[in-house]
């Protein structure tokens, strides 16, 4: 400091000068403004409808929010959610992991019609989705009668549900992974097989590795959407309660019947799920920026 | 162990990368493969390493055809241009690999892979670098840890696609010596791809030149410059002047000479190319055969002065290079007209620059003569 002083002595006689501003960096009230704006949207339309699911579901005090989720239809609805995503979770899990491998990896006749694909759940309303399999597996449906006649029910039934939820989530995994998969190549891949890996120790110990934030990530989103899922569940559920309800649909059913407080206790684990997925996607992407920053990974 | 590919054909949809390779490298070789960019050189050795897998032709290690064998059982060390490090493993996992992926009954103990891991690291100096990530690392030492990978599993033939290519010129220089004195006291029978013919001739025992997916040319770097087989390997391995000019009976007329040249062999007359160096131009003594010129431009660059001159007759441009001491370089003054001698030159007949590169065809005529006053004035 006192080297700085004797060796400009004349900085600090000089009038201050107005500190020049990065030609990138905008004025402060434009910076206030920018900022003020996000921070109130995020306000209105994320924490203040968090904050009051909470705020509705203890209404009633901490028993009646219990009661709420201890009721057996309650329950019914959160093993039958838990049931769902713990079978659609790994499956899709699996067929992204899968076509993310072929699309990045590989060379095929009808690849772009596959990378459509996939995006086709997120493309339509969940809703038509839902009434596909109506008209495929319902009463009046295509395998309807042949359903019918060896006694199996899809819709109105656990198995529709299933299959709805697991269309409508498929495309997270493959989605996040096609991108980390391409940007990486084949070079390791090749550098594996000439050191003598087989394709299995390949796939387990250089791609595996390599995509397993992202894997995670879109596991994360994946079962976020297997829990929450509502429109194409709701038209092939039939909401009989204790049987084909989820946790959503759940929700809706006690919310039309005026139970607020229980709608929203149930309602409440639902947006605890959703801050915990947003946790955990935010712990995710800063160590997937420290790896592509070159830190230790 | 000796590599031998036989007859090699590939093609990449309409685009044929290599048509009918054929080559022989003899075990203990280092050998380089150079061509321009889409001359096929990496694929063929991308096809050595069972990477990619020809249409037609047989590659042999030894006695073993291998041509049908899948890459992780040729046991080649293959080193890629971008390294190809594991990018989730450290330099020491990275090494091990090899090892640890053999299957059970062939794979060492934990303490024997840490001490050939360790040896390997020492031969490439980064012993001290075990636990650092790939990312840690200078473009030098990755393409070192990919070295001491591609060792590790006892490779019996070493390939290296550009090892050099992405690095900086000062580090390319000292990695490349180093791969060489390595090479001599390995003896395992390597190729590496290269576009350099500088980084080629320097490195390599012989040179393979490819163009257009054939061999132009094999030789060591004396026969490549002594004796280029095609106006595209003369071409290739430097700068290149080239004069039309004919041959008539036994001589041969250079642009504007009234002095032919004398040659000893008796070719069919008619109009040829001579390829010559700038390097193997001088100043022609009064009296001698040679060409014409006007100097239109002399610039020192080092060592070397480099002249432009257009020839009085035609005009064709030629560029002369002279060590900066020599004596013809008072004489080279922008406007000056000078005689120049070709003291080594190349003739090939014209139909060989239309039609390459499907026909091959040696130089009608080699010409050279000796500096008789070599050195420095």
């Amino acid at each position: 400091m006192s080297a700085a002083t004797s060796s400009a002595p004349w900085t600090s006689a000089a009038p201050p000068r107005p500190v020049p501003r990065a030609a990138t960096q905008d004025p402060r009230w434009a910076r206030a403004l920018l900022i003020g704006t996000a921070l109130t949207f995020l306000g209105l339309f994320l924490v203040l409808p968090l904050v009051t699911v909470f705020i509705e579901a203890l209404a009633k005090g901490i028993s009646a929010y219990v009661e709420a989720i201890r009721e057996p239809t309650a329950l019914a609805a959160i093993r039958l959610t838990l049931l769902v995503a713990a079978i659609s979770v790994p499956l899709n899990t699996l067929f992204g992991i899968a076509a993310a491998w072929a699309i990045a990896k590989f060379e095929f006749r009808g690849k772009s019609l596959l990378i459509t694909a996939i995006d086709l759940p997120l493309a339509v309303s969940p809703v038509v989705s839902g009434l596909i399999f109506v008209l495929l597996f319902g009463a009046q449906g295509l395998l309807g009668p042949w359903l019918m006649a060896h006694d199996i029910k899809i819709i109105f039934a656990v198995p529709g549900i299933l299959l709805a939820t697991t269309f409508i989530t498929f495309p997270f995994v493959a989605r996040e992974l096609i991108p980390v998969m391409q940007e990486q190549g084949t070079e390791e891949e090749e550098a594996a097989v000439s050191l003598g890996a087989t394709g299995w120790q390949t796939f387990r110990r250089v791609t595996l590795p390599n995509v397993r934030l992202g894997l995670l990530y879109g596991v994360v989103l994946l079962n976020a959407r297997a829990m929450g899922e509502f429109g194409a569940v709701s038209v092939v559920s039939g909401h009989i309660r204790g049987l084909t309800n989820t946790m959503p649909l759940h929700v809706e059913i006690l919310y039309n019947e005026y139970q607020g407080a229980a709608a929203f206790a149930v309602a409440s684990l639902l947006a605890l799920l959703a801050i915990a997925t947003l946790i955990a996607k935010t712990v995710l992407e800063s160590r997937m920026g420290k790896r592509t920053r070159g830190g230790h990974g | 162990m000796k590599i031998a590919v036989q007859g090699i054909r590939k093609h990449f949809g309409a685009l044929t990368v290599l048509d009918d390779v054929s080559l022989d490298v003899a075990s203990g070789d280092l050998v380089a493969l150079l061509g321009p960019s889409g001359s096929g050189k990496t694929t063929l050795l991308r096809i050595i390493a069972g990477l990619e897998f020809p249409e037609h032709g047989s590659v042999w290690f030894g006695d073993e055809d291998v041509a049908a064998r899948p890459a992780r059982e040729r046991r080649v060390g293959f080193v890629f241009q971008h390294y190809a490090l594991f990018r989730h493993m450290n330099v020491f996992e990275n090494v091990a690999f090899g090892m640890r992926v053999k299957p059970r009954p062939e794979r060492p103990a934990e303490t024997e892979i840490q001490r050939r891991a360790f040896d390997l690291l020492r031969l490439v100096q980064l012993d001290g670098l075990a636990g650092r990530m790939p990312t840690q690392l200078s473009g030098g030492q990755r393409q070192r840890v990919a070295l001491a990978r591609a060792l590790a599993v006892e490779p019996r033939v070493l390939l290296l696609d550009e090892p050099f290519g992405a690095l900086d010129s000062r580090v390319r220089k000292e990695l490349r010596r180093w791969l060489r004195r390595l090479h001599e006291e390995l003896r395992l029978t390597t190729l590496f791809v290269t576009h350099d013919q500088e980084e080629a001739l320097e490195l390599a025992d012989r040179v393979v030149v490819l163009n257009h997916g054939k061999i132009e040319q094999v030789g060591s770097t004396d026969e490549l410059y002594e004796h280029p087989a095609t106006p595209f390997v003369f071409d290739f391995l430097g700068d290149t002047n080239v004069l039309p000019a004919e041959i008539r009976g036994r001589e041969l007329l250079l642009p504007g000479g009234e002095q032919p040249f004398p040659i000893d062999s008796i070719h069919p007359s008619g109009p040829v190319d001579v390829y010559v160096r700038p390097g193997d131009l001088r100043l022609a003594e009064p009296g001698h055969p040679g060409v014409d010129v006007r100097v239109t431009a002399v610039q020192r660059t080092g060592p070397i002065v480099r002249a432009t001159a257009d020839t009085l007759a035609g005009a064709a441009k030629l560029l002369v290079e002279l060590p900066h001491l020599h004596h013809d370089v008072p004489h080279f003054r922008a406007g000056a007209t000078v005689r120049l001698r070709l003291m080594q030159f190349s003739v090939f007949s014209q139909s060989d620059r239309a039609a390459r590169p499907a026909t091959l065809q040696a130089p009608i005529l080699i010409g050279r003569e000796r500096e008789r006053d070599a050195g420095v004035s």
